[in-house]
């Protein structure tokens, strides 16, 4: 099987993926009890207002029709308008997705950097007290909800010492005065963004610390390992040599965290008051917004199925053998 | 219209949700809420079934603002111990069912304590399980919750009427009670405090008889009164001011007769300002809110303070066409001019129209404009530019959700400065509900320009020009509205105003502490407490009635809600005084007198023509059972309420039908429902 047979192969799996994710998506909203139609009765609309707007959404044709459309739309680019918002939803979705990339992407980045040192240091001291107790800490905060350490940072540096602000992307002055990305570039915004961020590296360093450990356990017992530590040599260069066998798992896992990683962004988005996803779905959710919620999870569904195939991609590039697959 | 009720510094309530608790408290329970989630999933899997109980269906909300809503939310750290406290008692019982006779058949113990009448044999059948539908999914849903299981409790210790709650998701509630399900008999609920709600057609017009039954619309007791829907059609074609009061007051009695709605507390609304920061003015009966422009424009920034910075719900500042939001607060009165508003105390004022004139039984308006108003880039104000703005809501009412269409015969602009406005038919409700939410006047060049004529609900803007004392300086949907003062107009405000998007309450609570913010709207009992133990003094909490109350809302349509002495007897037992501690956090005041119309509105009728239904605000529970005696209800030996022996149990209407399509039994069908 040529390798480039797989990846095509791969590519059509991850699409019919995509595809079939899209349309549970659709039937699954549409199942729901009520629509955005009826949320406007409970805010005093009059019955015909609801008929006319449940016309003017197509919300009164048949469900197929309403799905054929649907998936048109998504197929050449235009994921509707967004109800609530009265703008087309990518231009909704994409200020809100940006300000969570800035925050999920480096945080837990950085959590895989450093939760792997940390999760192969524990694992090359097996038997020291280190390795014993130092599993505590990330155990403990892996199994604490996000929110709560958001609200512990809170407590500690905005409340109790000062130091940072409780919430927000920027002051109020930055943000009349910056609309768009030139916010990233001031001074407020960074300082707004270390409590976050912090949360999320916290939070994150969980996965990689305790996949890193079990690995690390187990590559530095194969033969291999033992050979060279037979051969004498140096203790860098063996740790290198284990690090690149052991991280396979970790780099499996992390298109998954990054991804899940958004069901936690959402509640630090909250306590944070960050103007990102978690906050836009949570609006959404509330006004039921359902083309804005609809792309939303599509973004997220195909941001695992993407990551799942670089993975797979980027695993042929560290360990070729596994392009023979099938044979 | 009734004094106001505000107050600083409210006594604080002992009962209160978890999240907004204590912050030591909620911060070591925070660490267990994990656990208990867990240990909550198991019992309600292995232990629930035991004890058939629908309060294990508590869930955990999040801590969430919504727009506009009442208030609190989150777990309630009571209502799961007692969840699991009985649930875990009722397993090591090994006690297989009851849980206060939960079934049709089973005797149980409640109810009646020592109360049984007459013989078994004079009566008829046994009341049978009670059904109540807790909202669920809201900002509140679990002070909403506690208030249900209250009312569960009175049917079963006072009337001896087994009765179970059930969470009722948001949407599924309104689809059950707009088509007449029957899946609940009793429901707490309340109409939102939206100023369109100050006319009365929006309180008891929903309670028309042609919104009930099976048709999807939002008559949420299926109430279907011949007499009250005929006066509730007359009102809207009443001839002059008094003769509409007249009708909206008889109406109401007749509601008010049968015991519609249970009405039990006030609502209340609350919000805080910095001492600090604002030197507060125009608070009112309105209070510190958005929806109360003479509080922004009259409040003054001080100590170094240039702008009120104000909280708001990010799904309330979504767009630049308001006209789709509701409501529509952040920007009318403050960017947008309207030609009359409601002052601080909800009376109409005069706007952008000095003036206004009703005549021809309200078919014609007539508004006299300010001379020499001017947009925000300068161009006049004229009558041409109020005729477009009207036009254009009336033509684009079924794209822009909120706005309601009216028969326009024709606006005429006779000079700059002068609108008359002819309807087709009367329309009384458009002076009161209309105008003051939605006439904000845009600038019709700038509009049509930006195409809002074809494409009405996304116009390309380039900037934002508005007719309203405050001009825009930066506007990002959901997350910032920023307002300063426009110089050029005839309200002299005191500095500008930012709206800054928070959903959840508890972290506009921290900004508000931190100086971020120096007013906190729509805020609760609980964060009123924590901001004064760390502010003290530099927070003033202002508490008012709202024009609308809490309220019990009864099915119709089928036994045993459709009996009126069953609901009056069901009135007579709540405890109200408990529902204020629930509802409010003791804020507020209880109603004793049944009515659509909220105590502090300014149609509320005069207590006279309104009935009684309870006797004290504590649970009266001897009236409750004599009410139900002389109609001649009795109880059995096991204490459980019986229905009189002749009595008629037929559904009001079949089921999956209206009364609209049962004329025969509705002396006033079916010239009503077309």
């Amino acid at each position: 099987m040529s390798q480039l047979y797989y990846y095509a192969r791969r590519m059509v799996v991850s699409i019919l993926l995509v595809f079939a994710i899209a349309t549970f998506l659709f039937f699954s909203f549409r199942l729901m009890p009520g629509d955005y139609a009826t949320l406007l009765l409970q805010q005093g609309a009059s019955p015909e207002q609801v008929e006319a707007v449940r016309e003017a959404w197509g919300l009164d044709e048949p469900i197929y029709i309403q799905y054929l459309t649907w998936m048109g739309n998504m197929l050449t680019g235009n994921a509707g308008m967004s109800r609530q918002f009265s703008k087309p939803v990518i231009d909704v979705v994409a200020p809100a997705l940006r300000n969570s990339m800035i925050l999920a992407l480096p945080g837990v980045l950085t959590a895989f950097v450093i939760g792997s040192l940390y999760g192969a240091l524990l694992g090359t001291n097996p038997g020291s007290t280190l390795e014993k107790y130092g599993i505590i800490p990330p155990n403990i905060i892996g199994t604490t909800p996000d929110f709560f350490i958001g609200i512990l940072l809170i407590a500690i540096f905005s409340s109790a010492l000062g130091w940072f602000p409780s919430g927000s992307i920027a002051s109020i002055e930055v943000v009349t005065n910056n609309p768009g990305w030139q916010i990233y570039l001031t001074e407020s915004f960074w300082y707004h963004y270390t409590l976050p961020f912090v949360t999320v590296v916290i939070k994150y360093m969980y996965y990689p610390t305790l996949v890193m450990r079990g690995s690390v356990v187990e590559v530095r017992n194969q033969e291999f390992a033992v050979y060279q530590r037979l051969l004498g040599l140096g203790r860098w260069t063996r740790f290198r040599h284990v690090m690149e066998h052991a991280s396979l798992p970790v780099i499996t896992v992390l298109p998954a965290v990054t991804a899940t990683s958004i069901s936690g962004l959402v509640l630090i988005e909250i306590v944070f008051n960050w103007p990102g996803i978690g906050q836009l779905l949570l609006t959404s959710v509330f006004a039921r917004d359902t083309p804005v919620i609809q792309f939303m999870f599509l973004i997220i569904a195909i941001w695992i199925v993407a990551g799942n195939f670089l993975v797979d991609i980027f695993y042929t590039i560290i360990d070729p053998r596994i392009t023979i697959e099938g044979e | 219209m009734p004094p106001p009720h505000f107050r600083a510094g409210d006594p604080l309530a002992t009962t209160r949700s978890f999240s907004h608790g204590n912050s030591n408290l909620a911060t070591a329970a925070m660490g267990l809420l994990w656990l208990i989630t867990w240990v909550e999933r198991g019992v309600r899997e292995h232990a629930a079934p035991l004890v058939g109980k629908a309060f294990i269906r508590t869930r955990y909300e999040g801590d969430i603002m919504s727009a506009e809503s009442p208030d609190d939310d989150g777990i309630d750290r009571r209502t799961y111990l007692a969840a699991l406290s009985a649930t875990a008692a009722a397993g090591l019982a090994g006690c297989g069912g009851g849980g206060g006779g939960s079934s049709d058949d089973d005797g149980g113990d409640s109810g009646g304590d020592g109360t049984t009448s007459g013989s078994e044999q004079d009566l008829g059948e046994r009341v049978p399980t009670v059904s109540i539908g807790a909202l669920g999914g809201v900002a509140g849903a679990s002070n909403i919750e506690q208030a249900n299981l209250h009312i569960r409790d009175q049917l079963e210790s006072v009337l001896g009427v087994p009765s179970e709650v059930t969470v009722k998701e948001l949407t599924t509630y309104w689809n059950e009670v707009y088509n007449d399900a029957r899946t609940f008999s009793f429901s707490v609920d309340l109409s939102p405090p939206f100023p369109s709600f100050l006319d009365p057609d929006n309180l008891i017009g929903p309670f028309h008889i042609s919104f009930a039954g099976t048709n999807g619309k939002p008559n949420t007791s299926n109430y279907a009164n011949c007499e009250y829907s005929r006066k509730v059609d007359a009102q809207r074609a009443a001839s002059n001011p008094d003769e509409r009061e007249t009708l909206v007051n008889e109406a109401t009695a007749i509601a008010s007769e049968e015991v519609t709605p249970i009405t039990l507390v006030t609502n209340t609304v609350a919000g805080v300002y910095r001492t600090d920061q604002v030197d507060a003015s125009g608070i009112g009966t309105a209070g510190v809110a958005a929806r109360n422009p003479e509080f922004l424009w009259e409040s003054e920034p001080i100590n170094g303070a240039d702008k009120l910075l104000v909280n708001m719900t990010p799904g309330n500042i979504p767009s630049v066409v308001y006209q789709n939001t509701r409501p529509a607060t952040p920007w009318v009165g403050t960017v947008y001019m309207p030609l009359i508003y409601r002052d601080k105390d909800y009376e109409l004022a005069p706007g952008a129209a000095e003036s206004w004139d009703v005549e021809d039984s309200f078919q014609t308006f007539t508004f006299n404009l300010r001379e020499g108003m001017t947009f925000h880039n300068g161009d006049p104000i004229t009558s041409e530019d109020v005729k477009w703005t009207l036009n254009w809501l009336n033509d684009n009412s079924d794209s822009l959700s909120s706005i309601n269409s009216f028969p326009y015969e024709s606006i005429e602009t006779p000079d700059d400065t002068t609108v008359v406005v002819n309807m087709e038919s009367p329309q009384p409700p458009y002076i009161n509900a209309f105008i003051p939410n939605w006439s904000g006047i845009l600038p019709k060049d700038v509009w049509v320009e930006a195409g809002a004529e074809e494409n009405p609900k996304d116009p390309d803007l380039d900037e934002i020009i508005g007719s309203g004392p405050y001009q825009v300086d930066s506007y990002q949907p959901r997350q910032l509205l920023a307002l300063s003062q426009y110089d050029d107009h005839w309200i002299e405000t005191n500095g500008g105003v930012t709206f800054r998007g928070y959903s959840d309450r508890q972290t506009a609570r921290r900004a508000f502490e931190e100086g971020s913010l120096n007013v906190l709207i729509n805020s609760t009992t609980d964060t009123n407490e924590q901001i004064k133990q760390s502010l003290g003094d530099t927070a003033e909490v202002v508490t008012g009635e709202a024009f609308t109350s809490w309220e019990v809302r009864t099915q119709h349509s089928f036994a045993p809600s459709m009996f009126t002495e069953f609901r009056h007897a069901v009135s007579q037992a709540i405890n109200r005084q408990r529902m204020l501690s629930i509802l409010n956090s003791g804020n507020g005041s209880t109603e004793l007198y049944s009515s659509f119309i909220g105590k502090t509105h300014p149609w509320r009728p005069p207590e006279d023509m309104l009935t009684q239904i309870a006797d004290s605000p504590q649970a009266n529970p001897e009236t409750a059972k004599q009410i139900l005696r002389d109609e001649g209800w009795g109880w059995d030996d096991d204490g459980r309420l019986r229905y009189p022996a002749d009595k008629d149990l037929t559904p009001r209407w079949p089921e999956d039908s209206s009364p609209c399509e049962n004329p025969d039994d509705f002396p006033c069908l079916p010239e009503l429902c077309e």
